[in-house]
């Protein structure tokens, strides 16, 4: 998948090799002299002497080490169609210095008792696959019921509970219970043109009747049943395995059926799930060229100490008029706990 | 009309999350031209075959050079003295198997010194029809006018875009307005601009190309201060001028300079220019209108309607 945003990861042949080794392999082709070493570890466990090694590192995430070392770091993202290249020097701003917006949450109730968007009804998906796979191992005797009870207790007497609280549901649109699968399964729908429209796309690009998903939740809720009996070890939520995706789709399909949200593709909601970021090649290779021009700029203050031409950028969609913005590099926040000398009091209560 | 397959549809994942299954059908069904693959267009090559472009076209009369290592990603050492667009194929290849390339003769497209030899324009007009957009690096302006009126014909987008040094700009003329051609704009009067609001790259892009005028090597014409200060007289009538805005030194930085290009400056416009053009194609938005000017010193590129 990677193939798309990376130049240098080659097709078919490459595909398993470490990233580091084929990325060294390529480049050689443009600098057979340079010296390129692949270390493929995790980078956490290198530590001060390993970074203390390098004039100016560049990364794709904060570095910790970098900070300790003093050793410049150039860092790059991308998301889309944005991006941004930041660089940081010693002695001036950390990347701790500007909070960082914590990752969006929902309002319990939301979640649990009124979904009026997708993002709601697959939040509370994998609320319930952990709870109900990944918490606890089964044994085989329960998993043969295990689909019809699940289906129950998400779409048919869990909503019916919900509906008891009847001052909740005052001047807001009820959800509508499913009934048991069997008799969900019988109803017959009318085939709408969603059905039939765009037949060249993918399986997993399409949308289907509830129905469908009604039947490939039972059958996906047997087959985790039966993988966690054998593997006697509680799943983790993956979004690239296919069985796990296929529940979590049609759960939350259901769901939102239920409570009366547009249904969407498993495409969309693997997306949603996963939090996946999009991301075109043309991105990453602005992004890249700002990166490598900021590491001579780097390597230029290491020489004359001066700042002047080092430079953070943001990489923005238009039609805004600048689509590349650079920034001045800012002091240390001198609240920053983790780049200034800080003391915190704690209070014991006893 | 080519479908996307299960497995490419799956390589292409993160974009398709972008441009929509749709977008990426429109990306396999396209077809591109690239005209000179200098630094900046073998970056727009590699981004159009890593994003799945269907079938792309390079021109280029020229071979590879030593100067084509510092910043070509297509080309390496064993490719020097073959012909560029040729040399360029195999990487492409290699990245997007799928993808299906072609060179095409400079003869094809653009008229010789000698006019018996040349394709008739309706020859010429017909292997433009082709294809969907066309983009140029660092050309002449006899070069864009030309192409300009056979885009035109078939309206096809046209996207210029030079380098020099630091200094670059990307051009796009979507053959909305037959007022807002290459060469109306770049011959567009002071009176008619905000003089202190218009980018000084402007500037000198004009007076480059309005000074070199049909030479074929723009680089090496011999640029006289007297002519230069003659032609901002005559751009400048009737506007009361202030201060100049742009020193004649500045113009010949930028005639030095002209096509040299570093891997930095190359991988920004080829990342800008490629992402306008499969914006296009997948009429994600509107492609920029109609200057962009970037500055590698200050790092800022900024979009100008003109």
């Amino acid at each position: 998948m990677e193939q798309n945003k990376l130049l240098l990861i080659g097709v078919g042949a490459d595909i398993g090799k470490s990233k580091s080794q084929v990325i060294c392999e390529r480049s050689k082709r443009f600098n057979g002299s340079a010296k390129l070493v692949p270390l493929h570890c995790d980078i956490k466990t290198k530590g001060p002497s390993f970074f203390s090694q390098f004039s100016v590192v560049i990364t794709a995430l904060d570095n910790v080490m970098c900070r300790i070392t003093k050793t410049p770091m150039v860092d790059t993202g991308s998301a889309g169609f944005n991006g941004q290249v930041e660089v940081f020097l010693p002695g001036l701003k950390c990347f701790e210095c500007t909070p960082i917006q914590p990752p969006k949450t929902y309002p319990v109730c939301t979640i649990r008792r009124n979904p009026e968007k997708m993002v709601h009804c697959v939040v509370w998906v994998k609320e319930e696959f952990k709870k109900e796979f990944c918490s606890k191992a089964y044994d085989s005797a329960e998993d043969e019921q295990s689909g019809e009870l699940l289906f129950l207790k998400y779409f048919d007497q869990g909503i019916k509970d919900l509906l008891a609280l009847k001052d909740f549901w005052k001047g807001k649109r009820k959800p509508t219970p499913l009934g048991n699968s069997k008799a969900f399964l019988n109803e017959k729908k009318e085939k709408t043109e969603k059905g039939q429209e765009k037949n060249d796309q993918p399986q997993e690009m399409r949308i289907f009747e509830p129905q469908e998903y009604a039947t490939l939740f039972l059958k996906s809720v047997r087959e985790l049943a039966k993988n966690r009996v054998q593997l006697r070890n509680p799943l983790i939520f993956d979004k690239d395995d296919p069985l796990a995706l296929a529940f979590v789709a049609c759960a939350a399909n259901l769901r939102a059926f239920i409570f009366g949200i547009t249904m969407q593709s498993t495409f969309e909601i693997k997306g949603i799930a996963g939090s996946i970021i999009p991301a075109v090649a043309s991105t990453n290779a602005i992004v890249a060229g700002i990166a490598v021009k900021e590491v001579t700029n780097v390597l230029g203050w290491l020489k004359t100490k001066k700042d002047e031409s080092c430079k953070s950028t943001w990489v923005v969609i238009p039609p805004k008029r600048i689509l590349l913005q650079p920034f001045r590099l800012e002091n240390s926040n001198q609240k920053c706990l983790v780049c200034k000398l800080q003391c915190i009091t704690f209070k014991i209560n006893q | 009309m080519n479908n996307l397959s299960e497995k490419e549809a799956s390589r292409m994942d993160r974009q398709i999350r972008l441009y929509s299954f749709e977008g990426q059908k429109s990306i396999l069904n396209s077809h591109v031209l690239l005209i000179y693959v200098t630094g900046t267009n073998s970056e727009v090559a590699k981004n159009l075959a890593i994003g799945g472009l269907g079938k792309m076209t390079l021109i280029d009369p020229f071979l590879t050079s030593e100067k084509s290592l510092c910043c070509n990603v297509l080309v390496t050492r064993e490719h020097i003295g073959k012909n560029r667009a040729k040399a360029s194929l195999g990487f492409l290849q290699e990245m997007n198997p799928n993808l299906e390339l072609d060179t095409a003769d400079y003869y094809d497209l653009f008229n010789r010194e000698n006019e018996n030899e040349n394709k008739s324009k309706n020859s010429q007009a017909d292997f433009i029809k082709q294809f969907d957009i066309v983009c140029i690096c660092n050309p002449t302006i006899n070069e864009v006018n030309h192409l300009t009126d056979l885009c035109h014909l078939h309206n096809k987008c046209l996207m210029v875009c030079g380098v020099s040094g630091e200094n670059s700009f990307v051009f796009i003329d979507n053959c909305n307005d037959t007022e807002k051609t290459f060469q109306k704009v770049v011959n567009t009067p002071w009176s008619n601009l905000n003089i202190r609001r218009t980018n000084r790259l402007f500037f000198i892009i004009q007076l480059f190309y309005i000074s070199c005028k049909d030479r074929k090597n723009p680089e090496s014409v011999q640029l006289e201060e007297n002519d230069i200060n003659q032609i901002i007289d005559e751009l400048s009538q009737s506007v009361q001028l202030k201060k100049v805005p742009v020193e004649f030194s500045d113009l010949l930085d930028w005639q030095q300079n002209w096509k040299n290009e570093n891997s930095s400056t190359a991988s920004i416009i080829g990342g800008i220019v490629s992402q306008e053009i499969l914006n296009t194609i997948c009429q994600k938005r509107k492609p920029i209108e109609n200057f962009l000017f970037f500055d590698n010193f200050s790092g800022f590129a900024r979009i100008e309607k003109i």
